[in-house]
């Protein structure tokens, strides 16, 4: 090997400058006091594209893009006044293909007695980092964001959470009104089966008071002072009567006559009677809707029902209004008409509202009024397979309304059972059925009080037993509910068998029990009213 | 805050877009002020035929796009200079953390005011005794500007200074105020 060479593959001692200036891996550049460039090295050469010759004396400007021309005034010049030095700048500079290339540079001064006479910079090609850097700003945005929106979501949860809450706790409320409402109906209910079963036991208790009471007036009784004790009985009996049968309406257990009705009629027909009852402050208007199907229906308790409400409206209206009496089919599809009696008076608050169909309840104060009229209303729309709604807003008035089911063709009148025996002459013999025995005493007094001669029997097959052995009434009197064969089973028997009519006493108005057509008599009864019955069956006269 | 401070005959000290913001508010309230100082003014920033206002149309584009996407430039190193406060490095570390990047709500709306902004008309208007004092090599505003501005304002002067750069009251204070101070005395 030659002397002073240095080893091959080996680096020598000395480096030259420019060796280490001219290709070093980062940009070199030297500017003026006037902001030209009048060094750079071949990297910079290489990067910005401008040959040497071309770049030396162009502006630093010419190299950067104008936000870097920017920012290096605003940012990188004052501190190299005031340092001497700006580290770590990441700018964009413009290259002579117009491409940006991002860099990180550093700036320093160069200083001669205290001025500044130039600057050196150096630029490291940034492009990897910038595109990695600006991945993590994006990054760190979208993060930002998806924080915000979670914060909202939270928020939002939150409110659905308190609002579920609320939610909850309405339908809670919702349901307990409507349990609420159940149990009300129970207790309508209950009170219901309690108030038919005592007005059933009453019925039969009045049946022998009224009946003799009845009956003993009848009697030519001499003592003046005799005569009144028995009036004022019977007119005590009688209001029981009068209050038992309201008991029974309310319990939907009433004797009911359900036929088809022309219901618009019959309360156009009322209207004079309501407009007399209400007096001359209130104006009566009736209406009804013209194609109006007829309903099934009690003619005399509707009639009793559509008063009962007036008398309601009218008191309502102290200082006058007007009450509508409305009959209008019902929507399409409910198959009911709409009976209507609407006020303009005081109105009912909630609470009251709600106890209104109660029986004894009354707002009217002691002495007037029973507080059963709504009660009774009730009992007989639902007994009717109809219903009652009241509605009604203090100071407004109050609309009740009573929906009924509507019939397509009015039913026919089904024949009396009886008139193959129509009788005359002698009113006969009558066997007289009734497991009760003091009712059967007073029915059986009453009957031999208008010309029978009268047989009893405790049951129905006793009835038949008789019948067997060959008695021959003219006519049955039978009471329906009884232990064993009911009379209306016993009346038909005894219809086909010996075509010998049976009238049927009921207290306990059972509507399947006792088949229409029948001939009936509601307990408790006056002579007059067992007359009557009896001459309606077998068209004998008994009017002694 | 002319009228808030109550100012009759003050001197008024602008920079950059701070100048113009002066030259806008003596015309508006012309017996406030005695004198206007502006520092590196400029009425208007984009070239147009027969105008050097410094940046391109092209330029322009670039620059807006370029705030939008949120880059003018980035150095934690230039956080001290801001606070202006060199003894107290700590406030520096605190806004570097937070300022090592433009806002980019702040910059885009500054950015586009600055640049979109056209005042040229506004110079004749502007009748208080005013100084310009440009310098050389500013890459924001270029000397043409200077001199543009002195041509239309009634009652301008300017004054080239020695210092280079946008913000000579940062690099050369002493030049800056000396120069102030002439004018005024006069």
């Amino acid at each position: 090997m030659p002397p002073g060479e240095p080893p091959p593959d080996t680096l020598p001692p000395e480096e030259t400058l420019a060796e280490l200036y001219d290709d070093a891996p980062c940009a070199y550049l030297t500017i003026d006091g006037d902001g030209r460039i009048i060094r750079a090295n071949n990297t910079a050469i290489g990067w910005i594209g401008i040959a040497r010759e071309a770049l030396i004396g162009l502006s630093l400007r010419t190299i950067m893009t104008p936000a870097a021309r920017i920012f290096f005034e605003t940012h990188v010049a004052p501190l190299l006044a005031t340092e001497g030095l700006a580290q770590q700048v990441a700018i964009d500079l413009k290259c002579s293909d117009g491409h940006r290339m991002p860099v990180l540079s550093d700036w320093r001064s160069v200083v001669r007695d205290g001025r500044t006479i130039g600057i050196r910079a150096m630029f490291v090609d940034a492009t990897d980092r910038r595109a990695y850097e600006r991945d993590l700003l994006a990054a760190r945005e979208r993060a930002e964001e998806t924080a915000a929106r979670l914060t909202a979501s939270e928020a939002e949860l939150r409110e659905l959470n308190e609002t579920l809450e609320r939610r909850v706790a309405e339908r809670t409320a919702d349901l307990e009104r409507a349990h609420e409402q159940l149990r009300q109906s129970q207790k309508l209910e209950a009170m219901g089966s309690l108030t038919g079963g005592v007005a059933h036991d009453f019925n039969n208790l009045l049946t022998p008071i009224l009946g003799l009471l009845d009956t003993l007036q009848r009697h030519h009784i001499s003592d003046n002072r005799e005569r009144q004790a028995i009036a004022g009985a019977l007119a005590s009996a009688e209001r029981a009567k009068t209050l038992v049968q309201r008991l029974l309406a309310f319990a939907r257990r009433q004797p009911l006559q359900a036929r088809a009705i022309d219901v618009g009629d019959l309360v156009g027909g009322m209207a004079e009677l309501v407009a007399s009852t209400s007096g001359p402050r209130i104006q009566v208007l009736v209406e009804r809707d013209p194609a109006l199907p007829h309903a099934l229906a009690d003619a005399n308790q509707i009639e009793m029902a559509v008063l009962n409400l007036a008398v309601n409206a009218r008191d309502a209206m102290p200082a006058g209004g007007t009450l509508t009496l409305g009959v209008y089919a019902e929507e399409s599809g409910s198959g009911m008409i709409r009976l209507v009696v609407a006020d303009t008076g005081m109105g009912m608050d909630r609470m009251t509202l709600e106890r209104a169909v109660e029986p004894f309840f009354s707002t009217k104060g002691i002495g007037k009024g029973t507080g059963l009229g709504l009660s009774m209303v009730h009992g007989l729309a639902a007994q009717l397979g109809g219903n009652l709604t009241l509605h009604s807003e203090p100071g407004r008035g109050t609309t009740v309304e009573l929906r009924l089911p509507a019939v397509d063709r009015p039913t026919p009148v089904l024949p009396a059972a009886s008139e193959a025996a129509v009788r005359c002459g002698a009113p006969g013999s009558a066997l007289l059925v009734d497991d009760e025995k003091l009712v059967r005493f007073a029915t059986a007094f009453m009957l031999k009080d208008l010309g029978f001669t009268v047989v009893e029997a405790d049951s129905a097959e006793a009835a038949i037993r008789m019948l067997e052995d060959g008695l021959r009434p003219n006519i049955v009197v039978s009471d329906h509910l009884m232990p064993g064969m009911s009379g209306t089973e016993l009346a038909f028997k005894v219809q086909e068998w010996l075509g010998i009519p049976t009238l049927i006493v009921s207290g306990y108005a059972d509507v399947e029990g006792v088949a229409a057509g029948l001939p009936r008599l509601s307990k408790p009864f006056r002579r007059k009213h067992l007359a009557e019955a009896l001459e309606r069956m077998s068209g004998i006269n008994l009017a002694a | 805050m002319f009228d808030a401070l109550n100012l009759e005959s003050a001197t008024f000290v602008g920079h950059s877009v701070g100048a113009m913001i002066g030259l806008l508010a003596a015309i508006q309230r012309p017996q406030c002020l005695s004198s206007l100082i502006m520092l590196c003014p400029s009425p208007y920033y984009v070239d147009e035929p027969g105008y050097v206002g410094g940046f391109t149309p092209t330029d322009l584009e670039e620059l807006l796009e370029v705030v939008d996407s949120n880059f003018l430039g980035w150095s934690r190193a230039t956080a001290p200079i801001i606070m202006g406060n060199p003894e107290r490095p700590e406030l520096g570390q605190a806004l570097g953390a937070s300022f090592c990047r433009t806002d980019p709500a702040i910059a885009k709306r500054f950015a586009r005011v600055t640049f979109l902004s056209d005042h040229r008309a506004d110079l004749p208007l502007c009748g208080t005794r005013s100084l310009v004092m440009q310098t050389r090599a500013d890459m924001i505003a270029p000397e043409e500007v200077g001199a543009y501005i002195v041509g239309r304002m009634p009652n301008a002067e300017l004054a080239l200074m020695d210092a280079t750069g946008h913000c000579p009251h940062m690099s050369a204070p002493a030049e800056t105020i000396a120069t102030i101070e002439r004018f005024l005395e006069r």
